[in-house]
């Protein structure tokens, strides 16, 4: 218990310190939010009024502790360039993202895990080959690649799926939820042979070991010797390739909204970042940074739970 | 009379990936009846554990049965469906095959591994009475996972596991080598003790002829695949006819057999150990205020069971573990509590070390030459000079240690030391991952290597017989602390500590010849 306090602690440190420094850097990077909104036609009085309209002038330490201390009482900020609260743009965006993450998360992880299972423990089933060549062809191709194959053959030559999203960015999850299907398949195709092959690694290693070869001889059924003594065993590794494809899921997948058009964070993260609104980069930065950082605290608790010599010793 | 088990001209072969053959078992024939009790004895490679195996119509990866019939209880283990084979598991035949306590499930707790086997509906009384006859008593154990138990509960445990489906026979592989001897012992009374109660079959395989002289009444000598020797054991024990059976009885380390003469008079000291302790996890002693002197010339055999910190003392004094408290000197008043990257090169040579496991302390890829010249900056003469004091030729230079027994890779280690010149040898457990015949060797090799080189040595055993053939003096530790320290023949002959004399009873009455 102390290990995970240490550890949850660690993890709330890092994010603070990244939170710093991710705004300095943004700081750092040339134009702010004045010369977004004014862009071409911008002249050095007009920026000068705006930056001192909106206190952009204080140095970088106030306009941080300014920042922080809002963003802990619930307030983002303000888009200059986009004229509303940062809160309004990106959260609607945030949700729909999870909302992908979490459909392509469902189609993938599951399935992988029992497809991984079985293909280790029979690895000369012939189904088994087939899904196995699938998904490492899956992974090595572009999604963009994938997106166009699946968008052929769902939208084009069987129409049951959208090929573009047309509902706007804050439409509610049942509007949103026929335009989640195509962006999803993509994402989970990409992830499904990670989890898959790191799943029938360990169980290829793990069914060779002692403590299998015993509980056979003990007269333990198959099938209780697959799920109680190979699967645990082989897992670890799993939940961590699965933490690092959850936490890409929920902050890599500008490329399959763009090809989509799904009105998702990656999408928004491009456009700010193209518009040099660093009002909206910093949260969407943060949000990626507190991602990764939950997912490998989740994951390190999971693998704590499936292996009792490292649950004592927390 | 019924039989169990019967082996007509059993063949196994083992296939690497040249499709090169090495026979395994060649033509075995035997005969195992209800209610007997057999032990099994060879070395490494002599094909036994494979035979114990196949009993059970079990091969390992890479090995293929070629001819001949297994008949297990009147089934034909090699030819039957698998699905009727899984069914006899636990149920007609139970084999608990050596495993260094990995044939457990650490994320299973001791309940779970019962359920498991006899379907979760049965309630906890049947499992306390099946660990209660395998010697364990209390619920506690029912919780536990098996990293929260000793090696000799796990065994305990892996037998009533075996059990409680009452086989009729039961197929033990090394069931002790990985216990302490007095743990060992105690883990035979109680196989001993369930065989009688259940009158199970029972096949006992060891490299071990003391283990196997306690477990059975008929005995099996296998060498290079093939029985060489079948016959009761007290008979095989005291009369060996076959010539193998009596290098193999000839190699067993004696109590009162002598590699060497021990040296008795006062020699100045190369390491001087004061009230040493060391301190691991915050609060356990590893070790308790150990004090030592090494003489120039002297061996000094340490002996104790896991956990005693013998170990450790050896780690101490090479300087890869370091105190607590106390202080560790080298004859020439060099603080050896130094760290190892602050010695000096001449500090650093003097004392050298040999590990247990040569497979691990030998780089694999890596030839014997570029193993012993890579750190050493020695050139090809120095080698050979190194490789010739462990009785190695010139050819093993090339080898790999894939390409070397354990014998001769252990023999590479200790060449390794000795391109240092050390003064002081420290050897920790060096013959204990070796056969009986192959230790005697390596033994007989350190003894002159000791009288020609005339260097100091501290060897750690679990073994009172093999250390007490080598030493000068012995060191008895227990729980970190040295419970008895003397001359090796007031040590055997007279020992003071209860611990102590128990070790000598059990090394003393280890075969009944």
């Amino acid at each position: 218990m102390k290990n995970l306090t240490r550890r949850a602690l660690f993890t709330f440190g890092a994010f603070a310190s990244l939170a710093v420094l991710s705004f300095l850097g943004i700081d750092a990077l040339p134009g702010d939010g004045c010369t977004a909104l004014h862009g071409r036609f911008a002249t050095p009085a007009k920026i000068a009024e705006c930056r001192e309209e909106h206190r952009l002038n204080d140095s970088v330490v106030v306009r941080l502790g300014n920042w922080a201390n809002d963003a802990v009482h619930g307030d983002l900020g303000y888009s200059i360039k986009r004229d509303d609260q940062v809160a309004q743009i990106v959260l609607p965006r945030i949700r729909n993202t999870a909302m992908l993450a979490v459909v392509a998360g469902l189609m993938a992880f599951p399935s992988a895990i029992v497809a991984g299972l079985l293909i280790g423990r029979y690895p000369q089933s012939r189904v088994g080959r087939i899904i196995n060549t699938l998904g490492l062809v899956a992974m090595t191709l572009p999604e963009f690649v994938i997106a166009t194959i699946l968008w052929l053959v769902f939208s084009i030559w069987i129409p049951i799926f959208p090929g573009v999203t047309v509902v706007p960015s804050n439409a509610t999850i049942l509007e949103l939820l026929p335009h989640i299907w195509m962006p999803a398949l993509t994402l989970a195709a990409v992830v499904f042979a990670h989890s898959m092959r790191t799943m029938k690694a360990g169980v290829t290693t793990v069914k060779l070991m002692p403590f299998v070869e015993s509980a056979r001889l003990r007269g333990t059924g198959e099938r209780v010797t697959l799920l109680r003594h190979i699967l645990p065993a082989a897992l670890p590794p799993v939940v961590n390739t699965i933490a690092v494809d959850a936490a890409w899921l929920l902050t890599g997948t500008f490329v399959t909204e763009a090809v989509f058009n799904y009105r998702g964070l990656g999408r928004l993260a491009i456009d700010a970042i193209s518009d040099r609104d660093t009002a909206v980069i910093l949260p969407i930065v943060l949000f990626g940074l507190g991602v990764y950082l939950t997912m490998s605290l989740i994951a390190d608790m999971l693998v704590r739970l499936l292996d009792p010599r490292l649950r004592q010793r927390s | 009379m019924n039989t169990i088990l019967q082996f007509d001209q059993v063949c196994v072969e083992a296939r690497d990936r040249h499709r090169d053959m090495t026979p395994i078992l060649q033509s075995v024939n035997l005969r195992v009846e209800m209610g007997e009790k057999l032990g099994i004895v060879g070395g490494s490679g002599s094909g036994k554990s494979t035979l114990l195996r196949i009993a059970a119509g079990v091969l390992s990866p890479g090995l293929h049965h070629t001819s001949g019939k297994v008949s297990t209880a009147g089934v034909n283990m090699l030819a039957v469906d698998p699905k009727v084979r899984q069914q006899m598991y636990g149920s007609t035949v139970a084999l608990v095959a050596q495993s260094l306590g990995e044939a457990l499930t650490s994320h299973l707790t001791i309940r779970a591994h019962f359920h498991d086997t006899l379907g979760h509906d049965v309630n906890d009384e049947t499992i306390l009475s099946s660990l209660g006859d395998a010697g364990l008593d209390g619920v506690k154990y029912l919780q536990r996972f098996p990293h929260q138990i000793s090696g000799g509960e796990r065994q305990r445990i892996l037998l009533a596991l075996a059990l409680v489906r009452s086989p009729s026979l039961l197929l033990l592989d090394e069931p002790t080598s990985a216990l302490d001897v007095g743990t060992a012992a105690d883990v035979l009374a109680t196989i001993i003790k369930l065989q009688e109660l259940r009158g199970f079959a029972l096949i006992c395989v060891s490299h071990d002829l003391g283990v196997v002289g306690r477990v059975s009444d008929q005995v099996v000598v296998m060498n290079r695949g093939q029985i060489v020797e079948h016959g009761l054991t007290e008979r095989v024990l005291a009369t060996p006819s076959d010539s193998y059976t009596q290098s193999l009885l000839a190699s067993i380390p004696r109590l009162h057999v002598r590699m060497r003469t021990p040296q008795l008079s006062v020699q100045p000291p190369v390491v001087i150990v004061h009230e040493l302790t060391v301190i691991r996890n915050g609060s356990t002693r590893a070790l308790d205020s150990v004090s030592l002197k090494v003489g120039k010339g002297e061996v000094v055999g340490v002996i104790g069971e896991s956990g005693s910190g013998k170990s450790t003392l050896l780690s101490v004094i090479s300087g890869l573990v370091s105190s607590s408290s106390g202080s560790i000197h080298n004859g020439n008043g060099f603080d050896l509590s130094t760290p190892l990257r602050n010695r000096p090169r001449a500090v650093l040579s003097e004392i050298q070390m040999v590990f247990q496991n040569p497979d691990d302390s030998l780089n694999p890829v890596r030839t014997v030459e570029q193993s012993m010249s890579r750190y050493t900056n020695a050139n090809r003469d120095e080698v050979l000079v190194a490789l010739d004091a462990v009785e190695l030729s010139a050819q093993f230079l090339t080898r790999r240690p894939s390409e070397m027994s354990g014998g001769e890779k252990q023999r590479v280690a200790v060449a390794r030391a000795l391109l240092m010149h050390p003064q002081l040898l420290l050897l920790d457990e060096v013959t204990s991952a070796l056969d009986v015949t192959v230790q005697a060797s390596v033994v007989k090799m350190l003894a002159s290597l000791q009288a020609a080189r005339g260097m100091s040595m501290v060897m750690v055993s679990h073994d009172i017989a093999l250390i007490a053939s080598l030493a000068d003096k012995l060191i008895v530790l227990r729980n970190g602390k040295v419970v008895e320290q003397g001359s090796v023949d007031a040590v055997i002959n007279s020992p003071i500590d209860p611990y102590t004399q128990h070790l000598v009873n059990l090394a003393a009455t280890a075969i009944r010849k």
